[in-house]
């Protein structure tokens, strides 16, 4: 088999392949794929200075973006809607006044409730107009569609059978993993395992991208970081859905969320009890 | 010796909790067709059964229950007619350490409801060590960042000074 193993976007990607490669198709697919997530990085990363996104938060206007953003704003508007609004992209300022910036400063400044999505964004694919400079942000669902493109770029190699793990946010095709679920209190530990197949599979923690009263998850009303989970995983058809519906889990209901979205979801409470939906199958250690 | 008390009461409470949200959810459909009645009076817990499926060996004194997995089918009267929920235990020293709801329900709304109390039915977990277990993947948070991780570790020190 074949693998690749690198670091991008600020974590540890590790790509299994059943098949093995010759040296040469390893080189140029390496590369391929390198280039893809660079290209991504580009456009909607807030950690750059010149990305586009970067761009977009110094002057207002239309800005023409790549064919892969329909899928990704179309499906953040859908959020949007169903969280009324707690889930949303332009919670980017708040994350930088809160010191989640890209020098990860980690001090916060004060902080101002972001603007409704229609009061900033009209999106007509494939244009941006922002009614006024925004610091769009695209953390709940980017690495996710992430892996999704990249695992694309496999599918269209004739890879049929491949993990794509981008530091533990995953998709599987063709094989079955055993995944354990970290205990976020004790990282040398698991609370349960999962099996996964054709499936993706995200999970988040307010525990470990945490400083001072915040976690990497802000609520745009309240503006403090949400509490009541301590972590969560979803397993979903695309890892795009699964990584935001981990966010989404941190604001409102299982309930109201699998009424437009389709998928399984695990959540660890404060106290470590479990709430689980019928479908995600797992052996908990109890 | 608090903890086992409180798990032994579970044990004879946990059906009864069943019936309650059984209970509720007569109420629910009530209220959908407008009747007037009292749920209350409705719902009208039948003693259940239990089964031993496992007859333990060694009796410690100083326990309440014995070891072993115990389950019980609990009947309740439902708008529609009769219906049952399966609730399935193991106790060790008095403290419950698995329990399985098994819904039975056989009308819509009791099938609907039931459904909504096993997936809100929350199992406590420990853990177990990594190493203990064979596993081709970890998901969590672990992966932060190597930035983020850097820039905490520096307010730290500053923080202690």
């Amino acid at each position: 088999m074949s693998q690749f193993e690198f670091q991008a976007i600020g974590t540890t990607w590790k790509i299994d392949m059943d098949k093995k490669l010759s040296p040469v198709k390893e080189g140029s697919l390496l590369q391929k794929i390198l280039e893809r997530i660079s290209k991504f990085n580009l456009v909607y990363s807030r950690f750059q200075d010149n990305t586009l996104v970067t761009k977009m938060s110094r002057k207002a206007g239309s800005y023409t973006l790549p064919d892969d953003a329909d899928i990704m704003i179309t499906l953040y508007k859908k959020i949007y809607d169903v969280t009324d609004g707690s889930v949303t992209p332009l919670i980017g300022q708040v994350l930088v006044d809160a010191g989640y910036d890209a020098n990860y400063s980690l001090v916060q400044k004060s902080l101002t409730k972001p603007k409704k999505w229609e009061e900033v964004i009209i999106w007509e694919n494939p244009t941006l107009t922002l009614q006024e400079p925004t610091l769009l942000d695209f953390g709940a669902g980017g690495k996710g569609y992430l892996v999704d493109i990249v695992s694309k770029i496999l599918e269209s190699e004739g890879i049929e059978s491949y993990c794509v793990d981008a530091g533990g946010d995953m998709r599987v095709r063709g094989q079955e993993l055993r995944v354990g679920l970290e205990n976020p209190t004790d990282t040398t530990s698991v609370i349960g395992i999962t099996n996964l197949k054709n499936q993706s599979l995200c999970g988040s923690a307010g525990n470990r991208r945490a400083w001072g009263n915040f976690h990497h998850i802000i609520n745009p009303e309240t503006l403090t970081s949400p509490r009541k989970i301590l972590a969560v995983w979803v397993v979903a058809k695309t890892t795009i859905l699964a990584d935001l519906m981990t966010t989404g889990l941190f604001f409102v209901s299982p309930q109201t969320l699998l009424q437009h979205f389709d998928f399984e979801y695990l959540i660890l409470c404060p106290d470590f009890s479990i709430e689980k939906s019928k479908g995600f199958e797992v052996e908990l250690f109890t | 010796m608090e903890e086992q008390k409180k798990n032994s009461v579970l044990i004879g409470s946990i059906v009864g909790i069943v019936l309650i949200i059984a209970g509720y959810g007569g109420f629910k459909y009530l209220n959908k067709s407008n009747a007037v009645a009292e749920p209350e009076t409705l719902v009208t817990p039948v003693t259940p059964t239990p089964i031993p499926q496992e007859v333990p060996v060694d009796i410690p004194t100083s326990y309440l229950y014995k070891n072993g997995s115990y389950s019980s089918v609990g009947e309740y009267n439902s708008p529609g007619g009769t219906e049952s929920i399966k609730v399935a235990l193991t106790l060790k020293d008095d403290v419950i350490t698995d329990a399985t709801i098994t819904p039975l329900a056989t009308r819509g709304n009791s099938v609907k409801f039931q459904g909504i109390f096993v997936s809100n039915f929350r199992p406590l977990v420990i853990g177990k060590k990594i190493d203990e277990v064979q596993l081709d993947k970890v998901s969590g948070s672990s992966l932060t960042p190597k930035g983020f991780n850097d820039a905490l570790a520096k307010i730290k020190t500053q923080a202690k000074a």
